[in-house]
């Protein structure tokens, strides 16, 4: 059985949480709400596991693939499990584990009833398996099947609350997300019709042959994946939708959007580009010099959108959009340096910002100040909420001894390995002004004198204070320990990338 | 009086629409169409029943908690059949391999572990269609 | 030029295919009735169904259903349109989905018209914000 269990482990994966996911509308007539949460916690807790056998596996033995249903690959659906699998899968246990117990501790109020509540949940535990489908897949339908769910889930998950404000950013997030997912379906019909497979390695081997025939249609496809992807992931011109849903979702929700539900769109746009075009095609069409561009205007231009914001969850919000610029600048770099910076941003900024977004939402929820400028003279009385946040907030700039700082170095690295001094420059100059949009909250809470009278309900409850904690600690020992980490990214992006460009 | 005849229609039409979605969802491995068209027509019935006759009327012959679990049972169903293989000791919704007979090509019951997932997903679809039409229509807070 | 035009000519279905998906994302994009808007997403992604289904035919080919009795038929492929069925279920859970925070919107704003929505918000916030101030 246990044998069993570890051969099917990428498949198991995912069919228990889409199992689980189905299961929690059952059980409406469970009298206690408190076990619901807990199986669903449980649920992640246990592929969390799964993640992490597999992420040593890999470490261990290197990529290995699955196949489905005994029909081996052209044919079948084939699963491939490699480094950056196991960096995403580390990513979703981590940050989901401490946003469902966060969630538990007053969903049934945040979200106005119990039937919401378990919709709630279902819809949680979706976007889970199809970040996780997204991490292990090897084929360019599953892709589609699993960015479709996780679109699908992630808008629902945002009207939770079902107010006015979260609808209509819902819907226009469904808009422009469902725009994405034609361009995507578009650019996996450009790359069928040139190779006859939907199987990544196929794909890949097929077109590193045939490639030089037709230039412009793989132009076409790859500037429509990139187009689908970026919308769906906010690359900055795109990210229109995402200030509005990440900032009008309650808590749990934002957290796990801003720092999962983006993620997996780039893991799919990596899969798609390095996997199945290759990178000595991505390098030849110098598709790579646009994303770093990208990505140097994403991180500049959100920060100083962030900058202009008063509204502490709309600032963290456009913060999303700088850091997914990081990612993107990493993927531009095309080295092995920066694309594992690019790799590790998605895990420290996962954490990071799932940290932030929670304290956040505990401060507003708390206090029911919602701008940032009314914060003045709260740090000592939340002393857990803002210690965990300044947590965060050094995270973020890039501090040693804290994740952010990891995946930064990284980057940076990277760039000087290139020569790219723009990107330094870029990159310094992300961290400064994320130093500038997020110790003004530290300043205004902590060495702020208030007007105001005592607020009556100060400290979050208990469960929500241990996975604040939680994901501080996880910050911290990402950034004192990230040897682990480290290596997988590496091993990530040299897989990727492949032997070719290391000569 | 004046939908009588809609009302005469469907209750007339409304066995056969059933009957034919089901066709399509147990012949999905043999003829065009398959769990989702078929579930799809199945659904509609259901909706047309509730259209004409209205919602309380068809809370009566199936309640919302019912399709609710209706559509639950067919995704686990789902992956229970997908367990058998794992359970065999081969792979994931492995089929012939994990020593299922496939039966006669051709006949109804011919592609082993098939027909039952298919069944399966059909009846989820038509309850999700049921759902959503249901949830549209009581959208009331 | 001639040869360029007959070549368009023979591959219809994708002319087609991007001019519906031109009308489609124009409408999703320009349209500010959100009844309209699901309506744009529909067409575009129904531009896609005929994007793949044109690119797994065959001129004379048949349904993919095997027939033993006849050796020479020419099957479709039925990759394409088995992706294209997934995609449908993606379109109908899409468009259900949307109707229903349309239905919403409605009963909140009484409008179905995003610009007009904008309008009673901004009226909300800025009476709102002068009975505070």
């Amino acid at each position: 059985m246990a044998a069993a269990v570890k051969d099917n482990l990428p498949v198991l994966l995912i069919v228990t949480l889409l199992s689980s996911a189905y299961l929690l509308p059952i059980l409406t007539r469970v009298r206690k709400f408190r076990l619901v949460e807990f199986f669903a916690v449980f649920v992640l807790a246990l592929t969390f596991t799964g993640g992490v056998v597999l992420a040593y596996k890999v470490l261990a033995t290197g990529a290995f693939n699955y196949i489905v249903g005994g029909w081996p690959a052209p044919w079948g659906i084939e699963l491939t499990i490699n480094a950056l699998s196991g960096i995403f899968l580390l990513t979703i246990g981590l940050v989901t584990i401490p946003i469902l117990l966060y969630a538990s501790a007053d969903l049934v109020e945040e979200v106005g009833s119990r039937q919401r509540a378990i919709w709630f949940l279902t819809l949680f535990l979706l976007l889970t398996a199809a970040a996780s489908g997204l991490a292990v897949t090897g084929d360019m339908f599953n892709i589609f099947v699993f960015v479709e769910v996780a679109t699908i889930a992630s808008c629902a998950i945002v009207s939770a609350r079902n107010d006015a404000a979260s609808v209509e950013a819902t819907f226009k997030y469904l808009m422009l997300a469902t725009i994405g997912s034609g361009f995507v379906l578009l650019g996996i019909g450009f790359l069928y019709m040139l190779t006859g497979n939907l199987n990544l390695n196929f794909i890949n081997m097929e077109l590193s042959t045939t490639w030089h025939n037709y230039p412009t249609a793989l132009w076409m496809a790859m500037s429509f994946f990139t187009v689908g992807f970026g919308v769906k992931s906010a690359l900055f011109p795109l990210h229109v939708w995402l200030p509005d849903a990440h900032s009008t979702a309650i808590t749990p929700a934002s957290a796990v959007l801003s720092s999962l539900a983006v993620k997996g769109y780039i893991v799919a746009l990596l899969k798609v580009f390095y996997l199945a075009v290759g990178a000595k095609i991505i390098f030849a069409l110098p598709i790579t010099n646009i994303l770093l561009l990208l990505g140097m205007i994403a991180i500049i231009a959100g920060a100083l959108f962030a900058l202009s914001q008063d509204e502490l969850k709309r600032r963290l919000a456009f913060s999303t959009v700088s850091q997914i610029g990081y990612i993107f600048l990493g993927i531009g770099l095309g080295t092995i340096q920066g694309l594992a910076g690019g790799l590790l941003h998605i895990l420290s900024h996962g954490i990071t910002k799932a940290l932030l977004f929670l304290a956040a939402g505990t401060i507003v929820k708390r206090t029911g100040k919602t701008r940032i400028s009314h914060l003045s003279g709260l740090g000592f009385e939340m002393p857990i909420t803002f210690g965990v946040f300044a947590v965060g907030t050094l995270s973020m700039i890039g501090i040693p001894l804290f994740s952010g700082f990891v995946s930064k170095w990284q980057l940076l690295l990277g760039s000087l390995e290139k020569g790219n001094y723009l990107a330094v420059l870029v990159l310094i100059g992300g961290s400064l002004l994320a130093a500038a949009y997020l110790l003004p909250v530290l300043r205004v809470a902590f060495f702020q004198k208030s007007e105001e009278e005592q607020i009556r309900e100060p400290e979050a409850p208990y469960v929500q204070k241990v996975a604040m904690l939680f994901l501080a600690v996880v910050i911290i020992f990402v950034g004192m320990f990230p040897g682990i980490f480290l290596e997988l990214a590496r091993q990530a992006a040299e897989s990727l990338l492949g032997m070719e460009v290391l000569l | 009086m004046t939908d009588f005849v809609l009302k005469r229609m469907v209750a007339l039409l409304l066995p056969f629409v059933q009957m034919f979605g089901l066709y399509v969802i147990f012949h999905g491995h043999l003829s065009p169409g398959g769990s989702f068209s078929g579930g799809i027509v199945t659904g509609l019935g259901l909706i047309a029943f509730s259209l004409v006759f209205g919602i309380e009327r068809s809370e009566e012959k199936i309640t919302e908690r019912m399709t609710t679990l209706i559509e639950s049972f067919g995704a686990l169903w789902y992956g229970a059949m997908g367990l058998v293989g794992i359970l065999r000791g081969t792979s994931f919704l492995m089929n012939k391999g994990s020593g299922i007979s496939l039966g006669v090509p051709g006949k109804l019951y011919s592609g082993g572990l098939i027909l039952l997932i298919t069944l399966g997903v059909g009846l989820k679809v038509a309850s999700t269609m049921v759902t959503l039409f249901t949830s549209l229509m009581e959208e009331e807070d | 030029m001639g040869e360029f035009l007959q070549r368009l000519l023979q591959n219809y279905p994708y002319v087609f295919a991007a001019i519906l998906f031109g009308i489609g994302t124009f409408t999703v994009l320009t349209h500010s009735n959100l009844l309209k808007k699901v309506i744009g997403i529909n067409i575009m992604e129904g531009s896609t169904y005929l994007f793949f289904v044109a690119a797994g035919n065959i001129r004379g080919g048949v349904a993919p259903i095997q027939d033993m009795s006849d050796p020479n038929l020419v099957y479709v492929n039925p990759l394409p349109q088995a992706l294209m069925l997934t995609g449908i279920v993606v379109s109908v859970s899409v468009t259900a989905l949307s109707l229903a925070l349309i239905m919403r919107l409605y009963k909140l704003y009484g409008t179905v018209d995003s610009r007009e929505i904008n309008r009673i918000r901004n009226e909300v916030r800025a009476s709102g914000s002068s009975s505070k101030g």
